[in-house]
């Protein structure tokens, strides 16, 4: 074993700790995780086992073993990179829907404080109905509702 | 709150002009405190009374403007984008189960008074979702040379994407029936949605047809796509146009 072969292993081995006790403290959810494990699983077994390195360098047409190791590295970024951006669009969709949902509400508490505040001053519900089939539905939705 | 005195004695006005249909005027507003005011004036004129206002995470007195015009209002606590604030007035045409629904702009370019125009096809079943086009009669605002430039080319890929020429597809003037605010109310992109929304619901079967309307010039404020940004819009438009094309219609 040489000297970069236990460096590297070393390396990987704090990564992979590190991966862990931040998924132990809740701060790294599981199932994004489990990428980073993988990639730390892979470096430590290339690093432990030179001749496995230099076998699958050999496989791909790659003649200088080592740059194997910096593929693998942009290849694992590019996922990485790939993976978070879906994970952001998700989180962006369900933030959009959130905002949405919380304008809705806030429209809809509204109504109903309003429909509470002008019984006392004398707009009774008899009187609203009055105004036929065309009010909009919230009014009359919040009358009944309002007044139930 | 519409004033109530205004009601009394007479029917509300959407009663003559399509029966018991009921029509929501959406109005996004962003930023729109100067325009906003004088557009709710302009639409209750024209006998619209059920206005919802949109206002998505307006930083000036918009909000102020509307609440104490009394029309129902949604504020979005933050900025979404025109898109994402004219769905929520999908969704709350959904909920409340309006018939049809108009988008109008908040910065005054729509005139109201071809809101009637834009919804009479739809009662008469002619079409799910009608488009007010500044091209159909070439009259009126029609914008300046390279903006000309790209919503001619923006024409021509939504021909060939969609298999059949719509001549206004940057247009936000347009009225839908129920249908189409339903699935709307789950497909809408939140930024410069026009044009990948017609893709999209013409891969679902939605029947679109073009009227002519004609726009003004804007009242206050500015374009919001202008300069490095119409860059982005093209591509960013044209690219979701392609993706759109490429969605399989049963998703």
């Amino acid at each position: 074993m040489n000297k970069i072969a236990i460096v590297s292993a070393i390396a990987s081995i704090a990564s992979l700790v590190v991966i862990v006790v931040l998924t132990r403290q809740r701060k790294i959810r599981e199932q994004y995780a489990l990428i980073w494990l993988a990639m730390g699983f892979l470096i430590l077994v290339f690093s432990l086992f030179k001749r496995l390195l230099d076998l699958t360098a050999r496989l791909f047409g790659i003649y200088y073993a080592p740059s194997l190791l910096i593929v693998l590295g942009i290849f694992f970024g590019l996922v990485l990179g790939i993976h978070l951006t879906v994970v952001i669009s998700r989180l962006a969709e369900n933030n959009k829907r959130l905002i949405q949902e919380i304008g809705l509400l806030k429209n809809r508490v509204e109504h109903l404080e309003k429909s509470r505040l002008p019984e006392a001053s004398g707009d009774s519900p008899g009187d609203r109905c009055a105004r036929g089939p065309c009010a909009d539905a919230d009014r009359s939705r919040v009358v009944i509702e309002g007044g139930g | 709150m519409i004033s109530h005195d205004d009601w009394r004695g007479k029917p509300p006005p959407t009663c003559s002009l399509t029966g018991l249909m009921k029509v929501l005027i959406i109005i996004p507003v962003h930023n729109e405190a100067e325009s906003i005011g004088p557009l709710i004036r302009d639409l209750k004129r024209e006998g619209q009374s059920d206005l919802l206002v949109v206002n998505d995470g307006s930083t000036d007195a918009t909000e102020e403007v509307v609440r104490r015009s009394g029309v129902s209002y949604i504020s979005l606590p933050i900025n979404l984008g025109i898109g994402g604030a004219v769905q929520t007035g999908f969704r709350y045409a959904r909920e409340n189960h309006y018939d049809m629904a108009v988008q109008v702009d908040g910065d005054g370019q729509h005139d109201p008074s071809y809101i009637e125009d834009l919804i009479r096809p739809l009662p008469q079943d002619q079409a799910d979702v009608v488009i007010g086009s500044r091209f159909v009669q070439k009259t009126g605002f029609q914008s300046r040379f390279h903006r000309r430039m790209g919503i001619r080319f923006l024409q021509f890929v939504s021909h060939l994407l969609a298999g059949r020429p719509i001549t206004d597809s940057t247009s936000g003037f347009r009225s839908y029936n129920s249908k189409a605010i339903t699935f709307l109310a789950d497909n809408y992109a939140v930024d410069f949605p026009e044009p990948e929304a017609i893709i999209s619901m013409l891969k679902k079967g939605f029947r679109i047809l073009e009227v002519p309307v004609v726009m003004r010039n804007r009242e206050a404020g500015r374009s919001s796509i202008s300069g490095w940004k119409s860059i982005y819009y093209l591509y960013k438009v044209v690219i979701s146009m392609v993706i759109e094309a490429l969605r399989s219609p049963h998703e």
